[in-house]
């Protein structure tokens, strides 16, 4: 039987979900935890211990706590990169329409001295601030499969690569 | 000591050559699934150090060095001090404008996204990207591909400073 209390580092340390449960069963009236291993408070995934044979309510407790931790992670990690390959495909379409249409490029010219870079760069960073910010809210506390974000943006970041270089998108604007 | 062109420049190059050198810390902790106090501690200042000097080198480049390389000269006035105009006029410099320029102003921008979403990603699971071997290498790739995106634009820029006269840096 364990009664130590974890320790600040463990009640705080992101991945070291047992002592989240500790403290789910400290505010359910369950203190101290009777069926923690000492081993438990290591930094051991949830994934590890879903194998296992954990059946008390507190072990119970823990992997739905687990999950939502997990969830909430990967969530904005799919948010933090999508953004940036959509900040990077908008770049490059930025970048092959200002040169496709003129009108185009004297609106993207926000500064006389940048000339239309200058509104290139602002609209980028603006589409990367709302996506990312949009993305982050909705996904937050959603599991997100990691797959499909590292292809989408790996494809949008190819966008952006292809779309800046001059000979492409020279050829879409004819010269 | 520096004329206001000259400190517009050196700022430029100076948080560049930091870029740079923080991708070197980065890197060397992508290649490895070690985990240590020193490691993390690495890991973070690189990635961080990273992102943030993406940002400042292509606000800097935009913003600060590069209204001076595209002025536009007034009539009659000598093209040594207005480098596009210089390499415009040059039948054989041209390209360094139309593909060296062209591409060096655009690619560099994506460096700073790429280089914010490794550092958030690894800010907030860094167990993941430790332990899962398929994220530590998408991470990796977008790293890395930041990196490159900054030596094409700081090579295309030094190249074109040596092959057009840079006059402007007196003003």
């Amino acid at each position: 039987v364990n009664t130590r209390i974890p320790t600040l580092h463990e009640l705080l340390t992101p991945g070291r979900h047992r002592a989240h449960s500790v403290i789910a069963d400290a505010l359910a009236g369950r203190w101290p935890p009777t069926d923690v291993a000492p081993s438990e408070f290591s930094t051991a995934g949830a994934g590890a211990r879903a194998g296992g044979t954990a059946t008390s309510p507190s072990t119970v407790t823990e992997l739905r706590l687990d999950a939502v931790e997990d969830r909430a992670a990967t969530g904005g990690i799919a948010a933090a990169l999508l953004s940036a390959g959509v900040a990077c495909a908008a770049f490059g379409l930025a970048v092959v329409l200002s040169e496709s249409i003129e009108a185009l490029g004297e609106v993207l010219t926000l500064s006389d001295a940048v000339g239309p870079l200058s509104g290139k760069a602002v609209a980028a960073v603006v589409i990367y601030i709302v996506v990312w910010a949009a993305l982050h809210l909705a996904w937050r506390r959603q599991a997100i499969e990691l797959d499909g974000v590292f292809r989408w943006t790996c494809a949008l970041v190819l966008v952006g690569l292809f779309t800046t270089f001059p000979p492409i998108y020279g050829l879409f604007a004819g010269h | 000591m520096f004329t206001t062109n000259q400190l517009f420049l050196v700022i430029h190059i100076a948080v560049g050559v930091g870029f740079l050198h923080f991708f070197a810390g980065g890197l060397s902790t992508f290649l490895t699934s070690r985990d240590s106090r020193v490691a993390r501690a690495i890991q973070t200042s690189s990635l961080v150090g990273m992102a943030a000097l993406a940002w400042a080198t292509v606000i800097s480049g935009t913003w600060l060095v590069y209204p001076s390389y595209r002025a536009v000269p007034p009539n009659g006035a000598n093209l040594d001090a207005y480098p596009k105009e210089w390499l415009l006029s040059n039948e054989s410099a041209a390209w360094w404008h139309t593909f060296g320029m062209e591409w060096k102003e655009h690619v560099g921008w994506l460096a700073p996204f790429l280089a914010t979403a490794v550092a958030v990603t690894v800010l907030l699971n860094r167990e993941l990207v430790r332990s899962d071997q398929r994220a530590r290498r998408v991470l990796g790739m977008l790293f890395v591909t930041a990196f490159v995106a900054t030596v094409i634009a700081a090579g295309l820029g030094a190249a074109i400073n040596k092959v057009s006269p840079n006059d402007f840096l007196a003003d």
